[in-house]
């Protein structure tokens, strides 16, 4: 009753915040009850809650008791499982580590509970009302291809893609890969420890730069790429080899005779991230393929949501390299989360 | 709690506004309701100590009609008691004069004052000791004296004298005074 009267009277206002390009973005929107009435994105650079945040977010919420902060989670420990079952969960992840939930009793996803408390704590002077796993927002934005199809579905974040498998609505495989953790992992930590402030480019300065790269050497030779376990794997695909063999030639070239163009360095970089994508992809495909503990279906297709603007070279290595049928849909994260804060308030 | 890891918070339709606003009326509304009561007590204090004022000061008019009334006696009293003080000097004056007036050759036995007069019994040596030495005055003083003798054992004789003032020519005498 008191709930009805309170919506007559008040907007209510959705706080979504999620990270993108080392910074937090922070998506206010307003809702009454005919729909929304205001909406407004802003970036802060930083990947803490601080001052300024806190004052931006406090003039939105001081007229309302009905905001609601939510957060989509960005913790490298999370995931989801084929199974909902409690005896079957404890073969994909710790129980007593994580939290987790269950969709639709079909699968379930799961965060560490470390993390989860790290979010809470980095948040504890706003305050959180929702949590979410970006592989609900994945399940959410293609459910009409979840439902139908068997299919990888991805969700391309910066530095992350959440990567889930389907088969007509029951989740197959899941996993979350974290691209500058794999290659860039030390760095990403000095981010996030020393400087809080750290500019949208900053990212993409320290990201692997090809000039610096001895084109003589091996790419064994690299620690960064000799860590992924997985890379001998790529090697077993000779086409794919192949490929690499070019692009490696194609880049000596570009670095021999077009060091004067000013995009080379930045189609560089872009080139570099989307070949970590794609051997990431790659590599969690090979996982679910050989991993006894997933029911592997053979697969032709993958949807990608893609929430930063991705090139069309990851498109290319996907459709050219593993033979997929690559369809790629812009999200945009803020009004995703928007709407499971609504589907959870109409769950109250 | 469908999909998101932690519960939302509970909303509550007060906000921090509100409830700072209600705290502002809940406040004043108990010092009002404070003020209320010590002006109750007050007020009831006040009636108390007006009835017990009352009470006394009806306490001291009573008293002070009982002193009024006492002094009014009191007064009535010294009036009678100067009177009686009074009387008493004249009677004895009188007594004095009375005494004075008998001679020595008499003896009284028996004397009664009366309000308009004075009766003496006695015994004189013969009458005319009596006539001349008693009577006479007697007869200055009295308007009306009468005596009667009858003899003792020892040849002397009992006299009983009366003597009257008339009220009125007393009255008279005054008047001309």
């Amino acid at each position: 009753m008191l709930e009805k009267i309170g919506s007559f009277l008040y907007h209510k206002v959705f706080i979504n915040i999620y990270l993108k390009n080392n910074a937090l973005v922070v998506y206010v929107e307003k809702r009454s009850r005919k729909g929304i009435v205001f909406s407004e994105e802003k970036i802060f650079n930083t990947i803490t809650l601080d001052d300024d945040m806190i004052k931006y977010i406090n003039f939105f919420i001081k007229d309302t008791p009905y905001f609601y902060v939510s957060i989509l989670d960005s913790s490298t420990t999370q995931g989801a499982a084929p199974t909902c079952e409690q005896i079957d969960i404890s073969k994909f992840y710790d129980r007593s580590l994580s939290k987790y939930r269950c969709f639709d009793d079909k699968w379930s996803y799961y965060t560490s509970r470390y993390d989860l408390d790290e979010i809470e704590n980095n948040f504890s002077d706003l305050g959180l009302d929702f949590v979410f796993s970006p592989f609900i927002v994945l399940a959410n934005f293609f459910k009409d291809k979840i439902e139908t199809t068997l299919s990888i579905f991805l969700l391309v974040q910066d530095y992350s893609i959440s990567l889930s498998i389907f088969d007509n609505s029951q989740l197959l495989f899941a996993q979350q890969l974290n691209i500058k953790n794999e290659f860039d992992s030390d760095d990403f930590e000095i981010n996030e420890d020393e400087d809080e402030d750290v500019s949208i480019e900053e990212p993409q300065e320290e990201s692997v730069d090809l000039d610096s790269i001895d084109l003589d050497d091996n790419l064994d030779d690299l620690d960064v790429f000799g860590d992924i376990e997985d890379l001998d794997s790529i090697e077993e695909i000779d086409e794919f080899a192949d490929i690499e063999e070019e692009l490696e030639e194609e880049d000596l070239a570009e670095k021999t005779t077009s060091n004067n163009h000013s995009n080379s360095a930045e189609h560089e970089e872009l080139f570099d991230e989307d070949y970590q994508m794609f051997t990431a992809i790659q590599a969690s495909i090979k996982i679910f393929y050989d991993d006894a503990r997933y029911n592997s279906e053979f697969l032709e297709t993958i949807y990608i949501a893609d929430s930063i603007g991705i090139s069309g070279d990851l498109k290319t290595y996907l459709e050219e390299e593993m033979f997929l049928s690559v369809y790629v849909r812009q999200i945009n994260l803020s009004s995703e989360i928007a709407e499971l804060v609504q589907v959870e308030l109409d769950e109250i | 709690m469908k999909y998101s890891y932690i519960k939302p918070r509970v909303k509550s339709l007060i906000t921090s506004e509100l409830k700072l606003l209600f705290i502002f009326f809940f406040i004043t509304i108990i010092m009002l309701l404070l003020t209320y009561l010590f002006l109750a007590y007050k007020d009831y204090s006040f009636k108390q100590e007006h009835i017990e004022i009352k009470k006394t000061r009806h306490d001291l008019n009573v008293s002070l009609h009982k002193m009024n009334r006492d002094i009014k006696f009191i007064k009535k009293q010294a009036v009678v008691s100067k009177k009686i003080f009074t009387q008493n000097t004249i009677l004895k004056d009188s007594i004095t004069n009375m005494f004075d007036l008998v001679p020595q050759r008499i003896t009284l036995s028996e004397a009664k004052l009366l309000k308009n007069g004075l009766i003496l019994y006695g015994i004189t040596p013969n009458k005319d000791v009596y006539n001349f030495m008693l009577q006479a005055p007697l007869r200055s003083i009295f308007h009306r004296t009468y005596s009667s003798f009858y003899p003792a054992d020892n040849g002397w004789l009992y006299f009983v004298s009366k003597n009257y003032v008339d009220e009125d020519e007393n009255t008279y005498i005054d008047k001309e005074e």
